[in-house]
């Protein structure tokens, strides 16, 4: 009795090559789209440069593209976007490291089990939801605490996107720190040494490239994030070092002023330059990550 | 399969699926289904549209779809041929109608409606009355407590529109001239949000279309303009002095300003356009005017604009 124990050589090969085909094509789509997006807005920027001082751009305190006088410093979107993201980033990266903690490592079964959905749902919720929230209630809360001068201000931003972020970092965060093998926490309880030590010397560091990502991806979205920012923060464009005062980060200044620019004009151009910038900030925070995590292998290794 | 085979046939599918997707984004289609008509532009207008879109539907029938991202970007659609209307609460800037000139439309202008824009302040602002010479050092941040301008001790917060605004606009042009707005005017992309945060600020001064203003006169205080420091202030819920005012005249309320729609020609007397300019500029369409707190058309400009009406063949 014949039994056929393989398909023939050539049929096998067809499957192996077209699966290799598809796959690389999804890969070099993304490869391609960062490329032609960086691309697309490097080439509308070089007409702002060739006619505009960089530095001019780069440490102006005047956003006016619109004036008859038009000024193009970029300083006070930068200072908005930096006032709301960092102290979002302050606010959420100790609460959420601490939520992933408890939930991964102290946490009863049953806790997590409702816990983790609704930190899940949570990191679902749409921008604008939250954008709202903050526009009416989370405003008037702060107006009570603070009385700050701007209903809409910079605190008000930061506080939204630190309760954005923390479900995005929870989220990843966990993941990595439940990849940690038990065998490394039983090590180190066997040698003596108390949960806490465990958490603290063992657990956290060998999870840290998870929770470097997940920081940098949540921080991403504070950068990134305009609806829930142009609701809260009152959009006004003034340079400002102060928490309480109304500011306009990057990408509300995008959203704001490019349905209004016409293509073409200088204006247009400009947005094109501050887009690059925010560009350039996203890449730079992942570079940055990327370094600290390939330090602290070496040292760790 | 070889390598180089997987790659080039991986960039060739790829390069062939972007190239569609490129095709595709840049073939605009037309703005509006057959029969309905798409209007695009004014928050300030927003009440007013939407009350004319309905009563308009009930009687013909047609359907107008009202989007409001603000006067400028009207303009913008209304150029690139996105909307087949632009309502905008300012006049179309000379640079505009070149634009429009060069893709082939001509650019035909209509006033609808006449509104006074209304500056409010809180409630307990002692403060009722400003020329506009205060008015301008107020907004371009000069002058920044209210007890410069004879009110309490208070610093003034400054609310305003976003760029896209023809009330952003109007206001720039009517009272600040060449100056910037302030720095520190938080920017709100329509009228209906300024309202609410004035009334909940004690230093608060804000600028919206008079039927806004209207509506919430109970929670706010609508501010007397006067030309001059010393001349006579007049107030935006006066009919008669905002017909009498301009920017330019000596009397009546400085602020007035048209509402405006613009049309590609005159339409042709069997399309919807010219059955919509019609309405609007007949009784039922300048009643509902009057029903949302603007003012309707006085006879004069209504006759010109019933007069180019007439031009449509």
């Amino acid at each position: 009795m014949a039994v056929k124990l393989k398909r023939s050589k050539k049929a096998g090969n067809a499957e192996e090559g077209t699966a290799k085909v598809l796959l690389f094509a999804c890969a070099l789509v993304s490869l391609l789209t960062l490329g032609l997006v960086f691309i697309f807005l490097l080439g509308n920027s070089l007409p702002f440069f060739q006619s505009n001082d960089l530095w001019a751009f780069l440490t102006g305190k005047v956003w006016q593209p619109f004036s008859d006088y038009p000024s193009y410093g970029v300083l006070p979107l930068l200072m908005g976007t930096i006032l709301v993201s960092l102290v979002a980033a302050l606010i959420a990266i100790p609460i959420g490291v601490g939520c992933t903690v408890y939930l991964s490592e102290i946490a009863h079964p049953r806790v997590k089990q409702v816990l983790k959905p609704v930190i899940e749902v949570l990191a679902g919720v749409p921008s604008v939801v939250y954008g709202l929230f903050a526009a009416l209630v989370l405003s008037n809360w702060i107006a009570d605490l603070f009385h700050p001068l701007a209903r809409l201000n910079a605190l008000n931003g930061a506080l939204i996107l630190s309760v954005m972020m923390i479900p995005i970092l929870v989220s990843v965060a966990e993941e990595a720190m439940n990849a940690v093998p038990g065998s490394l926490r039983e090590a180190s309880l066997a040698l003596g040494a108390t949960r806490w030590e465990t958490i603290r010397r063992v657990v956290i560091p060998a999870s840290l490239p998870g929770i470097m990502a997940a920081i940098v991806l949540s921080v991403g979205r504070a950068v990134g994030e305009t609806m829930a920012v142009i609701m809260a923060t009152g959009s006004a464009t003034q340079f400002t070092t102060s928490i309480l005062d109304s500011v306009r980060p990057i990408t509300a200044a995008l959203a704001i002023d490019v349905p209004e620019s016409v293509a073409g004009s200088m204006q247009y151009y400009s947005l094109f330059a501050v887009g690059l910038l925010l560009f350039v900030i996203t890449f730079a925070i992942n570079l940055i990550a990327d370094y600290v995590l390939a330090r602290y292998k070496e040292a760790y290794a | 399969m070889e390598r180089r085979t997987i790659i080039s046939i991986s960039v060739v599918a790829v390069i062939i699926v972007a190239a569609l997707g490129a095709v595709m984004m840049t073939n605009n289609k037309g703005s509006s289904s057959p029969d309905g008509i798409s209007e695009s532009g004014s928050t300030t207008m927003a009440e007013v549209a939407a009350l004319w879109a309905t009563e308009f539907k009930n009687e013909t029938g047609i359907k107008v779809t009202v989007d409001t991202p603000g006067s400028g970007t009207g303009i913008t659609n209304f150029i690139q041929g996105k909307a087949d209307i632009a309502q905008c609460s300012r006049a179309m800037k000379q640079s505009e109608k070149d634009q429009a000139a060069a893709s082939g439309m001509t650019v035909t202008e209509w006033k609808v409606a006449v509104d006074g824009l209304a500056i409010i302040t809180n409630k307990d602002n002692p403060v009722t009355s400003l020329s506009v010479t205060q008015l301008k050092g107020i907004y371009n941040g000069t002058i920044t407590n209210w007890n410069q301008v004879g009110g309490n001790d208070q610093a003034i917060v400054l609310y305003g529109r976003d760029s896209a605004s023809g009330s952003y606009a109007s206001f720039k042009d009517m009272v600040l001239g060449s100056d910037n707005y302030s720095a520190s005017m938080q920017q709100f992309n329509s009228n209906a949000l300024i309202v609410p945060e004035v009334e909940n600020n004690a230093g608060g001064i804000g600028y919206v279309g008079v039927g806004y203003a209207k509506e919430a006169s109970n929670q706010l205080s609508i501010l007397n303009i006067s030309k001059d420091t010393n001349g006579t202030a007049y107030s935006p819920l006066n009919k008669d002095s905002v017909y009498a005012g301009s920017i330019n005249s000596s009397s009546g309320y400085p602020l007035s300003r048209y509402l405006y729609l613009y049309t590609n020609g005159v339409p042709s007397k069997d399309s919807s356009e010219y059955k919509w300019i019609e309405f609007v500029l007949g009784t039922t369409g300048q009643g509902i005017v009057d029903q949302a707190g603007f003012y309707e058309l006085q006879a004069s400009d209504l006759s010109a604009m019933q007069a180019q009406l007439a031009t449509a063949k």
